[in-house]
């Protein structure tokens, strides 16, 4: 059953399909919102306002977008708020580096071997020393697998907007790598 | 593989490595009953403030949470139910549902500052933003103004307009006649989220209210749908994306006012617009949205290049989107690209999906452009003339020279040198267009427009020939 269905069904009183529409999405907001904070508790305490903030809204859902694309949008303006409200600064630094767990060797082109010489967790390390509006473009594109248009719809940018963040944060990506593999 | 392709799918290859961070079973479960609160919570007619939700659940262990859910998922009336009062809810939620109200209503009269992202959505305010009268466009008879020497807008008689500049954004004040006061803010430099909102928190917290709402852009759309504005210019009826804007409206009933407020990105500049209208005249409402969508580029095509990636010789970027006129009266955005002729020595931008088709004369060259999307015959064309070209024998070894019947031009008044209009409306065929010569660092080159009425389309190839020209430039 897709999002659609379910949340007609939420509307005639289902409750598995709110059960159901949770589960599918909650971690992967979760997982956003960690990544956004850097804390773990503060994920969960923003992982309740995202789906309370999407229920008391859930009737002005027209399904003109995908629901995935619309929670993520809640879920960035959440983020908003948090920094906001509380005045914090993103703590990079907290970030438990063991909860990535990556796995494999990046394999990339001869045209761009600087990568061959860097460690999987050493990209994922430089990913998060980029501007945090980089990380979530890339995070939302390449993790979520978010179009350029649904990516510009969460994050509230124009398409163009997004294709330079994404343009950028590609460069400055290139640009740390290459730095790392010049100073070894 | 394209290099931008590899490298997309590169970091497709690193993020898929990654193992999703899962919620613990805890956050799953508190989440969950937020989720079934707000469900419950949009019955009811006040928007609650979520920050105080996360207090609660905050506060509540999780074998309280447990419990919660035990009951949600016995209870098979919950939903059904819309009477709160009959809700089997846990006593916490009914205290906290009283300590919302007393807190709104506490922020709401002391007008202490405004954090738009709470902000619900109060049903009957919206409709009462929406219950607009029909405009009255006679009534309007508005002047063209420019500001930021880029835009326009619709001025209405009897209004005034002032405009000044501060280190990162532009005010432009405007004021009617009724008491109304519209302030446009345009940022210089792209802000944040967080800084572009708290700017809007931080003028709004000037207004004192008694009801706020958020106004969903699929409800203006609704609205504009059904009663359109005098002037629809834009396919998506403002000059930005109503879709990803943020709409909110205030009213203060003690003073007697109305606020509405649309944060929007502006041809990629973001803007804040706040309105502050007399709560009961209605129709400077309408007014305001009228101004609103009146907003235009004050010359198209208006180009947004995306500088991002640049061409390695010519140093010009290799895309990006253009603001240009679509018939007398609309405004369209079409993507653009880099257009390198170095036969010509020339590069400037055509529409993304255009056809080029070389002519090589015995005195002149001729580059045409073709859009089949829009016409099969219509073209505009760039050429250069060689050795030997009778530029200064009149129209008629011209139109031989082109293969023209001389019959076909149209003499004009006052017309611009080295222009010459054709047309053509007899036997079938129905035509027309214009050959204009001009001169570049000593070459002489030519632009033309033909348009072919079989398959009519509006004018688009004189506003493409206007990008090209405009933006060419010769090495």
């Amino acid at each position: 059953m897709n999002d659609h269905e379910l949340i007609y069904r939420i509307q005639q009183g289902d409750h598995q399909a709110v059960i159901t529409l949770h589960k599918r999405h909650a971690d992967r907001i979760f997982h956003y919102l960690y990544m956004q904070t850097g804390s773990y508790h503060d994920a969960e305490e923003l992982l309740q306002d995202v789906f309370f903030k999407a229920a008391r809204n859930l009737k002005t859902f027209k399904g003109k977008s995908s629901f995935k694309t619309w929670v993520f949008k809640i879920a960035r303006h959440t983020v908003i708020d948090y920094y906001r409200g509380s005045q914090k600064e993103k703590d990079t630094q907290s970030m438990e580096m063991d909860k990535f767990d990556f796995i494999g060797k990046y394999v990339d082109s001869a045209e761009d071997t600087a990568l061959n010489h860097i460690q999987m967790n050493e990209v994922i390390k430089y990913i998060e020393e980029l501007p945090s509006h980089y990380q979530s473009v890339l995070h939302l594109r390449f993790f979520e697998g978010f179009s350029i248009k649904e990516t510009s719809k969460i994050m509230g940018k124009s398409v163009l907007a997004v294709k330079s963040i994404q343009h950028r944060a590609r460069a400055a990506l290139n640009q740390k790598m290459k730095m790392e593999v010049y100073d070894a | 593989m394209k290099k931008k392709n590899k490298e997309d799918q590169d970091l497709k290859n690193i993020f898929e490595k990654k193992h999703l961070i899962k919620a613990p079973k805890v956050a799953h479960e508190k989440s969950l009953v937020a989720f079934q609160q707000g469900l419950e919570s949009s019955k009811m007619t006040k928007p609650a403030n979520p920050k105080f939700k996360r207090q609660l659940f905050a506060s509540i262990g999780s074998a309280a949470v447990i419990g919660i859910m035990v009951i949600l998922l016995l209870d098979t009336d919950l939903f059904a139910n819309n009477d709160p009062s009959s809700t089997p809810s846990p006593p916490a939620a009914d205290v906290e549902e009283e300590t919302v109200e007393e807190v709104e209503e506490n922020m709401e009269q002391s007008g202490q500052p405004i954090h738009l992202n709470d902000i619900g959505e109060d049903e009957e305010f919206i409709n009462e933003v929406l219950e607009r009268p029909i405009f009255d466009a006679n009534s309007y008879s508005p002047n063209l103004q420019s500001f930021d020497n880029a835009f326009v807008l619709d001025l209405p008689t009897n209004w005034s307009m002032e405009e000044t500049t501060e280190d990162d954004h532009l005010n432009v004040y405007l004021s009617g006649d009724e008491t109304e006061q519209i302030q446009i803010i345009l940022f210089n430099k792209e802000q944040t989220d967080g800084a572009l909102i708290d700017y809007a928190e931080e003028l709004l917290s000037n207004y004192n209210h008694t009801d706020q709402t958020i106004v969903p852009s699929s409800s203006i759309i609704e609205k504009i749908t059904q009663e359109p504005l005098s002037f629809n210019r834009y396919e998506m009826l403002f000059p930005f994306n109503i879709e990803e804007a943020q709409v909110y409206a205030f009213k203060n009933e003690d003073i007697g006012r109305y606020y509405e407020i649309f944060i929007a990105e502006f041809f990629n500049r973001q803007m804040i617009y706040v309105a502050d209208l007399p709560l009961d005249n209605k129709e400077t409402w309408q007014t305001s949205w009228e101004m609103l969508a009146s907003l235009a580029p004050e010359e198209m095509p208006y180009l947004m290049l995306d500088e991002t990636e640049m061409h390695p010789t010519y140093a010009r970027p290799v895309e990006g989107e253009a603001i240009v006129h679509l018939g007398a009266l609309r405004i369209d955005s079409i993507d653009i690209e880099l257009y390198v002729n170095e036969e010509l020595g020339m590069t400037s931008y055509i529409e993304s999906g255009t056809e080029t088709e070389k002519i090589d004369e015995d005195v002149y060259t001729e580059w045409r452009f073709y859009d089949r999307r829009f016409s099969d015959f219509s073209f505009y064309s760039y050429g250069m003339v060689k050795e030997g070209f009778p530029l200064d024998q009149g129209y008629q070894p011209i139109f031989n020279t082109f293969g023209m019947d001389p019959a076909l031009y149209n003499e004009k008044d006052g017309a611009i040198p080295h222009h010459y209009n054709y047309g053509n409306n007899s036997g079938g065929n129905n035509y027309n267009g214009y050959i204009e010569f001009f001169e570049v660092e000593g070459n002489w080159y030519f632009e033309r427009v033909h348009e072919d009425y079989q398959d009519y389309n509006g004018g688009i190839f004189h506003e493409r020939m206007r990008l090209l020209k405009n933006e060419a430039e010769h090495f």
